[in-house]
């Protein structure tokens, strides 16, 4: 059993106007969503002063952690981006390794599974400063409507072009909801169901958290994380500019650029929703429900998923809306919910445990690599899930956390794309990972059709989401 | 059984060069590492080896040294006969630019064009490990790719699942599946020739049997005591004497181990860590560039043990501990909760100054790293916390590598490049070593029960 619920964490009062909105809320209201995406200039000579004084003028309108207002405008800046403003290599390296490096560095790609369709090479845009479509800064507009996120994006449009920066790509994006409120991804099944809860690092010790509670380090530079040490951001030497923005750090002769900041991981993944329910449809041949009828296209995307289209997660012993369970109790061989399913593979939870007495230790070692998802869809929903219509739809994955290898590559390789997930041989996630068999358990055997995948990455980058002061003192550097 | 030898050697500082130019040459030539040609077609052919290894420990205080790690089965006779059949010559050409190859007595070897065999110089040169681990005990090389084959065989007569659905228990399946498997391998019905069970209580045997010198000697001499104490033929000032004699024994004895923990207890508080280990770009990338091919990934890492007495006695009786104990708590493959090592050791290195560890493990270095601070922290923090910058440890167990960033970066700074690695299954983890044997286990069995049925269809 999993300890009972703790206080949920929150900025200090004295935080909440430094911490950006989008750490502490996914906007519930804000129904319409546009990223800019944004280019200072080719090389840093090209960067004028405009972009600082952009940063300073935007800085003035982004949205804090002191209450959701309307329209939410939060901003956050690649390895690229910061470079371009003027920081320089010893500031640099004090960001993590990942976040400097960028998503399509060296051999990420292949770590990430971004090779063959999709290798940063085809992507329309990234965080590679070599790339014509390399993104410095994301600004990222939440609006409760339509109407209100056209005419702020208008707006900071002209903003932009008043201060002589490049628009490089804009992302509209919008929730699809249910009856329920529930939100939908594109192939039709709700979305963002489990996240985790912050909680004080300090005040709740690991063996007191609940099943999706994690230490506000996980997510908030500063905090104290998951070793029970502040999260370790970015420091600047101290200055007369420095130690008017930002607090000192723990190093003496330091200031903290990190704190209340976070980092961001986006990637935009294109749904082809026709083609994934075509071959729902061919694979399901041979295959049987649990009652042993013939099974439906619906019932082989739900296993895939692990969770039914409204949201239930797919148990053992039928569907349930309870959320606060582990898989190990229940359904450790996944006859409910398949192991290598995709919500299964995205966060194991206790699942991943070899016997009984482990679970409680296995438990927090998967806590340990929790993301904060912060996705939206683009492209209107498909009114026929089996009608090719031509328009370009999909998700823009975006997750904080404060260690990018520990956390999203860690999901990302170690658990969604790992072919001997669980115990499985040679498959993948059933989802985004490549054509590969994809294990059902069932009685007296497993089924195991082939999938196919019909999600392909088209851009992706690592951002840094300072705090307000961290932006305050970048724009007047 | 298994036997981990690994061969060390210092590099002569003059042909250093040449000795790394022909490491790399050999392991272009055995992993060239180009499409559609094939790599390790000669070691691919050691039926004994499971994996292999050559790194180059580079290190400011000393002259190179140069590892040939070997995981293989048996006790060596056949291996190395195939080994030196198959790579000798490349190795005779490595290893002659290391210094015991410029002692007076191998010089007949390493002449040119001579013909003797290497193998004495492998011998005298080779080093056993400190402690080790294995994912899986007593599963020979010959017996991973047998019952991988029956596996895979398996996963393809099933396909996507029998048809029609539910027409079959699994008593029937098991049936099915062993009538049609026992044609073309008749040696189902033959007793297992790799059994698993034998191969750990040999281990455990072996692990014992280390110990026993000095627990005969132990038991000699309180037996000797005894017999002197207790015997009406001695007077009583010479029982008076040997009691007063056992009195000091085990006074000072006592105050020797008062003394030690104190002085361990001291230095664990007061001795200096590295918190913030320098981790070189170049190096990170190379490492990356190797790392994440396959599902298995090999650690190469050297570290300073820190000196001083308290210390010395200190790893010396932790490896022991682990080298006793592991092969009874670890024997099916799990570290704590983890079970992703394949075969891993640690080895002291130059009259205990150094240790080294080497592993092969299934995985990313992040997640066989996150594993060691989550799952195995106490094992990984004994057999390391006697080593120079290792995180703050207590009472040799406790803390240490719970400090997680801290000795992740401490742990990569430690490590160098694999220059030439090789693994016998590229493409199986230890679970699905364990998975595929259980398989061929119950397919052993002409009739399993119902409860079984159930538990071994759940495998396929």
């Amino acid at each position: 059993m999993s300890p009972p619920k703790n206080k949920e964490w929150k900025p200090a009062a004295a935080d909440a106007p430094d911490v950006q909105g989008i750490v502490i809320s996914a906007y519930p209201n804000m129904l319409n969503a546009a990223f800019l995406m944004v280019q200072f200039g080719p090389t840093p000579a090209d960067v004028g002063s405009g972009a600082k004084a952009w940063l300073l003028d935007v800085a003035k309108r982004i949205t804090n952690a002191e209450g959701e207002r309307s329209p939410c405008i939060n901003l956050a800046l690649s390895a690229a981006g910061l470079r371009a403003l003027g920081l320089d290599d010893k500031v640099m390296s004090t960001f993590s390794r990942p976040f400097r490096e960028g998503i399509t560095f060296g051999n990420r790609p292949r770590f990430l599974g971004d090779i063959a369709g999709q290798a940063p090479s085809n992507w329309e845009w990234s965080d590679c400063p070599s790339a014509a479509t390399c993104i410095h800064a994301q600004l990222m507009l939440y609006a409760r409507d339509l109407p209100e996120i056209r005419t702020l994006t208008a707006e900071e449009k002209q903003g932009l072009a008043h201060f002589g920066l490049v628009l490089v790509g804009e992302l509209c994006q919008q929730v699809n909801l249910d009856s329920q409120g529930m939100r939908h991804e594109h192939f039709g099944f709700a979305d963002g169901i489990s996240q985790p809860v912050l909680v004080d690092g300090d005040a709740v010790p690991i063996e007191r958290r609940a099943i999706h509670e994690i230490a506000a380090g996980e997510v908030v530079l500063g905090q104290t994380n998951t070793y029970g040490v502040p999260a370790p951001g970015p420091v600047v030497a101290a200055s007369d500019l420095a130690s008017r923005q930002l607090k000192e750090a723990l190093l003496e002769g330091f200031f903290d650029l990190g704190r209340n900041g976070t980092y961001l991981v986006i990637r935009q993944l294109e749904q082809d929703v026709p083609a994934f329910w075509q071959n729902m449809e061919s694979a399901k041949i041979d295959l049987c429900d649990e009652k042993g009828n013939p099974a439906t296209d619906q019932w082989l995307a739900e296993k895939a998923v692990g969770r039914t289209l409204s949201g239930e997660l797919l148990t053992a012993e039928g569907t349930s809306a309870d959320n606060e369970r582990g898989f190990f109790g229940t359904d450790r061989a996944g006859y409910g919910c398949p192991i290598t399913s995709h919500i299964r593979r995205a966060n194991p939870r206790d699942g991943l445990a070899p016997k009984q007495t482990d679970v409680v230790d296995i438990l927090q070692a998967t806590n340990r690599h929790r993301i904060m998802r912060r996705g939206r869809i683009y492209g209107e929903p498909i009114l026929d899930r089996s009608t090719p219509d031509n328009k370009k739809r999909g998700l823009i994955f975006a997750c904080l956390n404060t260690e990018i290898d520990r956390q999203f590559e860690f999901v990302q390789h170690t658990w969604l794309l790992n072919p001997m997930f669980g115990g499985a041989f040679d498959e993948s996630d059933p989802l985004v990972g490549p054509q590969c068999p994809f294990s059902i358990p069932a009685n007296p055997v497993r089924q195991r059709p082939i999938l196919e995948t019909f999600i392909t990455v088209i851009g992706g980058g690592y951002f840094f989401l300072p705090s307000l002061s961290a932006l305050r003192y970048i724009g007047q550097l | 059984m298994f036997t981990i030898v690994d061969v060390a050697l210092e590099a002569n500082p003059n042909s250093f060069g040449v000795l790394r130019d022909r490491v790399q040459a050999f392991a272009a030539k055995e992993d060239p590492k180009i499409p559609g040609k094939p790599s390790f077609v000669r070691l691919n052919q050691i039926e004994q080896l499971h994996f292999m290894s050559l790194e180059i420990f580079e290190d400011r205080h000393f002259d190179p040294l140069l590892i040939f790690e070997n995981n293989f089965d048996g006790d060596g006779e056949n291996y190395w006969q195939e080994v030196l059949r198959l790579i000798g010559e490349d190795l005779r050409a490595i290893f002659s630019c290391t210094k015991p190859a410029m002692e007076e007595r191998w010089k007949s070897i390493f002449a040119e064009g001579s013909a003797l065999s290497i193998q004495p110089f492998i011998e005298a040169h080779s080093i056993s490990p400190s402690a080790s681990h294995f994912g899986a005990m007593g599963i020979t090389r010959q017996r991973v790719n047998r019952d991988r084959e029956v596996f895979e065989a398996i996963q393809t007569k099933l396909g996507t699942g029998p048809q029609p659905r539910n027409s079959v228990t699994p008593v029937g399946l098991h049936s099915q599946i062993r009538a049609w498997a026992l044609p073309t391998r008749a040696w189902l019905n033959d007793p297992e020739k790799w059994n698993v069970q034998r191969a750990k209580r040999l281990a455990r045997w072996q692990a014992v049997r280390q110990t026993l010198p000095s627990l005969t000697a132990i038991l000699l001499a309180v037996i000797t005591v005894a017999v002197v104490g207790l015997s009406p033929i001695v007077t009583a000032e010479v029982r008076h004497a040997v009691l007063g004699g056992v009195v000091a024994i085990a006074v000072g004895a006592g105050a020797f181990v008062v003394m030690f923990l104190k002085t361990l207890r001291h230095v664990e508080a007061t001795d200096m860590t590295q918190d913030d280990p320098t981790l070189d770009p170049a190096q990170l990338a190379a490492f990356a560039a190797q790392e994440d091919e396959i599902v298995q990934n090999h650690v190469a890492s050297m570290v300073l043990v820190k000196p001083g007495a308290v210390r010395s006695l200190a790893i010396r009786g932790s490896l022991r501990a682990l080298k006793l104990f592991v092969p009874f708590v670890a024997a099916d493959g799990y570290l704590g909760s983890m079970r992703t090592i394949h075969f891993a050791h640690w080895t002291l290195i130059g009259n205990s100054g150094r240790l080294m560890f080497l592993s092969n493990f299934d995985g990313s270095w992040q997640s066989y790293l996150d594993d060691f601070v989550d799952k195995a922290h106490g094992g990984l923090t004994l057999a390391w916390g006697n080593c120079v910058g290792f995180p703050r440890t207590k009472w040799l167990t406790q803390e240490g590598a719970t400090h997680g960033t801290q000795f992740k970066a401490w742990a990569r700074q430690s490590q160098t490049q694999s220059l030439l690695w090789y693994s016998g299954y590229a493409d199986l983890t230890v679970n699905q070593i364990w998975r595929n044997a259980a398989i061929v286990d119950g397919l052993r069995k002409r009739q399993l029960t119902e409860a079984e049925a159930r538990v071994w269809a759940e495998l396929l």
